[in-house]
Parts: structure tokens; sequence; C-alpha cells
């Protein structure tokens, strides 16, 4: 009797622990990402000389749609028609485009704002990729702020190749917020896994999304631990891919400030010389943020390049409506990129409020 | 986390003892087929607020102080015993526009999209429940009940909370019929100290989405006059949402006094 009565407190006990999920999630500093393989492995040819590396932050699957947080929408929670739709468009652009390695961000999971879709397994069971690693961006049971409730946002590699040493790694949090908006807000971080090329055991990928919205350091402090990370890997001798969506404009861009362009219908910035500005809106303190990365690692679009025509490596504007006005997405390496491969695929205008933003890398000895 | 578990504890200790203290089912009896007397009147602060409308009538609203928000009113009669069990049934109404309205909101305690238009709909309910003293210091009762919903138009069907508490009261607006049955069994355990434990379960029609399930386990203090009840305890959800089957753990608190 004591026995039976002492294994139903000991599985009750348990049962409590496994029911106890935080209102919002907090992570370690390193932690193991998810690993996900495709419902069928599709064949992959063993001898390549150079990788298709392509990043794409895909707003959730909310292609244009007018969200309240980052379009001046009134749209909080789309449905399940829209979801799927934008995403049979993402993946169809995607398979046209064939990268071999993708870094996604802004994939969610089960999020009320995207139907709860699981977007990770059907953008994998729907391309012909095989494997995959994501890391939570944002993780709340339940935001109780403009209806969002459930959110599950994460930031995903997809590979042919098998991918193993897949870790979250935790960036900065932003210190210019309350601490009940902290509590549940977004925890950008960093991904990184080992993509396992049939003759190269020494390959890496990474992918980023740092704060869109910080106005205080912390975005700084996520490109300061991406290039740390980029670092290491070039230190142990590793090859690496990495990029993702910095949020911050290449050196010695012409515009810095898009405080007017982006505002919303009643917003009112610039009214003095020192502002006010939107939050995410204005590049002009953050001009040398990226100078290190450009000098130590081979970036796919070149200053040079993009001195010569910004416009052309445009990736992104807040306005639905509007072409692409600015560039936050990048890519790098610490070996070459194959010369005038780098494409801004600025004709995928529908599908997010991101272009994808591809180039290729020569692995020749 | 540590406190929930050592609370655990001590209730289901307690609860594994014999009762040593009459029972009284004239006060604090929601959750049983007894009624209090005529023109008693307690009031809940985070608990059931009931008035004795007769000896076997008794008016009751879940929350009184967000009454405005959500009316909510249940009637309880008595019908009698037979053969040691007694008889009661209930019927309420439940008017939630209000509340979702107020939450359908921007910014903090937004809890549902404001981009949604709520309609005018009432929840109307009615259970049978029998009661049952297995011994003289605990009270056993089963009921079981169903409710349906009366609308101006059908709300989105992502304008739900999808959040424990909230689902399955709302649920039956986005799909009804709803069947419930469940069980509350309490008693004392020394003089004025006292032990209550609950199941309730709620399914729905037409969705996937069908079952949720409430327990409540808590500890009671009962004034020497029966003026006034504490409880304090938990509750521990199991619901089929959307996202995935879900468990929650919650704190549990109820106060009622006679005024």
């Amino acid at each position: 009797m004591t026995k039976t009565f002492t294994l139903f407190i000991m599985v009750l006990i348990g049962f409590i622990f496994y029911s106890c999920e935080p209102m919002a999630t907090g992570f370690n500093d390193i932690e193991d990402a998810q690993y996900y393989s495709a419902d069928i492995i599709k064949f992959v040819p063993d001898t390549f000389t150079s990788l298709k590396v392509m990043t794409w932050n895909i707003r959730f699957g909310a292609g244009r749609l007018p969200w309240f947080g980052d379009a001046c929408g009134s749209r909080v929670v789309f449905t399940e028609n829209e979801i799927y739709s934008n995403l049979t468009a993402i993946v169809n652009r995607i398979n046209l485009l064939k990268p071999d390695i993708l870094l996604l961000q802004e994939v969610d999971l089960n999020s009320k704002r995207s139907a709860y879709i699981d977007q990770v397994r059907w953008i994998l069971n729907h391309t012909y990729f095989n494997y995959a690693v994501s890391a939570y961006q944002w993780k709340a049971q339940f935001i109780p702020s403009d209806g969002l409730g459930r959110l599950e946002e994460t930031n995903m590699i997809l590979s042919r190749w098998n991918l193993t040493d897949a870790h979250r790694i935790q960036l900065a949090l932003r210190n210019d917020q309350d601490e009940l908006t902290r509590y549940f807000y977004e925890r950008c971080c960093m991904l990184n896994c080992k993509v396992n090329l049939p003759h190269n055991n020494n390959f890496y990928a990474v992918n980023i999304h740092t704060s869109a919205f910080a106005t205080d350091d912390s975005k700084y402090k996520h490109i300061v631990s991406f290039e740390k990370e980029l670092d290491r890997i070039n230190n142990m001798g590793g090859i690496f891919v990495a990029g993702g969506d910095l949020n911050t404009l290449p050196p010695n861009t012409d515009t810095t400030d898009f405080c007017m362009q982006d505002r919303c219908p009643g917003e009112s910035f610039h009214t003095s010389n020192s502002g006010p500005h939107k939050e995410g809106s204005n590049y002009a303190p953050e001009q040398n943020w990226l100078n290190s990365l450009y000098t130590k690692y081979k970036p796919a679009v070149t200053t040079n390049d993009y001195i010569m025509n910004q416009y052309k490596y445009f990736s992104h504007t807040d306005r639905p409506t509007h072409f692409w006005d600015r560039t936050l997405d990048y890519l790098f390496t610490n070996k070459s990129w194959i010369s005038n491969s780098e494409v801004t695929h600025q004709e995928a205008f529908s599908e997010s409020d991101h272009c994808p933003v591809s180039v290729s890398i020569s692995l020749s000895k | 986390m540590k406190k929930y578990i050592i609370l655990l504890l001590l209730n289901l200790s307690i609860i594994s003892l014999n009762a040593q203290d009459s029972l009284s089912y004239k006060y604090f009896n929601s959750g049983t087929a007894f009624t209090m007397p005529k023109h008693r009147f307690e009031l809940g602060l985070l608990d059931e607020s009931s008035y004795g409308l007769k000896d076997d009538l008794q008016l009751s609203t879940p929350h009184l102080l967000v009454c405005y928000l959500l009316p909510n009113f249940q009637i309880k009669k008595y019908w009698g015993s037979y053969h040691g069990f007694y008889f009661a049934s209930k019927h309420g109404i439940f008017y939630p526009s209000i509340f979702m309205r107020t939450v359908a909101t921007k910014g903090t305690g937004g809890l549902i999209s404001p981009e949604y238009k709520i309609p005018d709909m009432l929840a109307i309910n009615n259970q049978i429940l029998v009661s049952y003293l297995p011994f003289t210091k605990a009270i056993f009762t089963a009921y079981a009940g169903f409710k349906f919903a009366i609308k101006s138009a059908n709300p989105d069907p992502q304008s739900t909370i999808d959040f424990p508490i909230f689902y399955p009261r709302l649920a039956v607006f986005y799909n009804q019929p709803e069947l419930d049955a469940g069980i509350d069994f309490r008693g004392t355990i020394i003089t004025h100290l006292g032990w209550q434990f609950s199941v309730d379960n709620y399914w729905f029609s037409n969705t996937k989405y069908d079952y949720f399930m409430e327990h409540n386990l808590g500890l009671t203090y009962t004034s020497k006059k029966q003026t006034c009840r504490i409880e304090l305890g938990y509750k521990l959800c199991y619901g089929r949402y959307v996202p995935g089957n879900q468990w929650h753990l919650l704190p549990l608190a109820g106060f009622a006094f006679k005024l």
C-alpha cells in the first residue's frame, strides 16, 4: 500500500514537472538546436564543386499582408489559407532557386498569428531538402498583448546533407524595454551547425537574426557575437557560410534614416534635429557596425559592388506596396564566393518583406 | 515550483486522513446538490457568490465583482433526497461578449486580436447534480449537463483565447453543444479545516479539439460560525488545443464570506 502510494506521488510529481511550461521561455547561453529530417530522404549527388547558399527572412509566411507589428497594419492573426498560400509561394521560390544550404529567419512553429502551422516541417517536406535544424527566436506560451497569444518563431538552416553539432546561441537581450515587455519579447539568437558534406568534414553554417527594433546597443552586441562565432570557426580551420537578417545597412549606404518612409498614419518623427526616430528605422548610428565583418571575411556583395548600384541589392522594405528600399540581409564566408554569383532576388516581391539573397561558394581546392 | 509540490503533497496526505469533524452542507456548498438557507448571502472574492432565494432555491454567480464584464448567473434548485442521494438541478446563462470586446484590444491586456468583431452571444447551461454522503464527514457529488449558445453571428474561429480557464468556458460559442460532467468530493479533517477535490470535464462538438479537463485540489478553512471560507490549492488543466494537447498547473485561491 505504501509502495503504491509512493509510486502514485512520484508519478504525480513527474507529471507536474512535465506540465510546467513557463509563460515565456528563456534560454541558456548555448543550447542544442532542434533537428529535423524530411519524411522522405531525397537523393543527393556525391560530387560537386560549388554550393549555392541562400538567406531569407520569410516573415512567418505572412507575405506582404499588413501585420500590426511591422507594416502599419491592423491584422494580428492570419488565416490558415493565407499562411498556406504564402508558404506555397515561398517553397515554390525555393524550389526554383534551388540553394543547397538555406538560412531562414522568422519561421513559425505553433503560433496563433500564423494559424498554428508547423512551418519548419511544412517547408522541409515541400522542398528538396533532407535535413534541417532550428532554434527558437521567440517562444511564449501566451502573450497577453494585442491578441498575439502563443508565439513560437525560429531561425532555421536547411540542407541536402545531414546537419550535426547544431547549437542555439543566445544573443544579448534588449535593455530598452520594461521588464514585462522584455519577459514576453523575442530572444534573438544565432544558430550554427556542421554540414556533413561528402568530402569535407569541416564545413559550417551560421544563421543569425538580430534585433530589428532595438534602440540601445543590443543589436551591435549581436553583430559582435556573430563575428566572434565566425572567428571561432575560422580559427579552428573550418569553412563557413554565414548570414541572415542583420537588420542594419551595409557600410557606405547613402540613405540611413527611414523614419519618414516607415511612419504609420498618425505617427510623427523628426520634429527636432535630434529626433524622435522610429524604432528600427534610423540606421545612422550604425554606419560602421559591419566594417570589421567586411574587413575580415568575404561578403556576398562587396562594398565596391554595393556602392556602384545600391538599388540592385536592396532586400527589404517595411511598406507592403513599396519596392525594396534597403539592404538588411547578408552572406559571408571565409573561403571564396564564385564571382558574380550573388543575386538579390528582388523579383520575389510578394512572398515576404525581405527578398532572398543567394550566392555560390567554390569548393574546389 | 517547490511550493506547488509541497502544497500538493500536503493536500494528498490530508486527503488520505479520515475526517474528524462534522461537515456542513448548508453553507459554501457550490459544487454540491445542496442549497443554502433562505436570505443567506455569501460574497465570493475569487470564488462563487450565492444568495438563498428560498431554502431550496439558490442564485449564484461565479465572480460577482466582474459581473458587469462577465454576466453569469445560475439558479440551483434542490429537488429532495431518495435513499440517501440528494438531487438538484442547475440552470444558468452566460453572456461573455462584453468581456471579449474589452480584451479584444491593442497593447497589454489584449487577449483577443482587435481585428475581430465579437457578436452578442449567450450560453445556456443545464446540469443535474447528485450528492451522496459516503461517511458523515464528506460529501460526494456527481454532475452532468449540457450547454448551448445563442449568437447574433458566429465569432471568427481565430478569436479564441487559447489559454486554460478561458478556452473551455468560451468554446461553446465556437463549437456547440457542450457536454460536461464531473465530480466534487469534499470533507473535513479537523474542526474548520477541510479538503476539496473536484474534476470537471468538458466535451465540445464538431471539432477535433473537443476535450478539456480541470482538476482542483484545495485545503479549505471555514470560520467557526460559518461566516467565512478560504480555499488554497492548485488547479490542473488539460486541453486539446489547436497547437497540441497541453497541461497547465495553476494556483487556486478562493475567499468567500457571509454578508
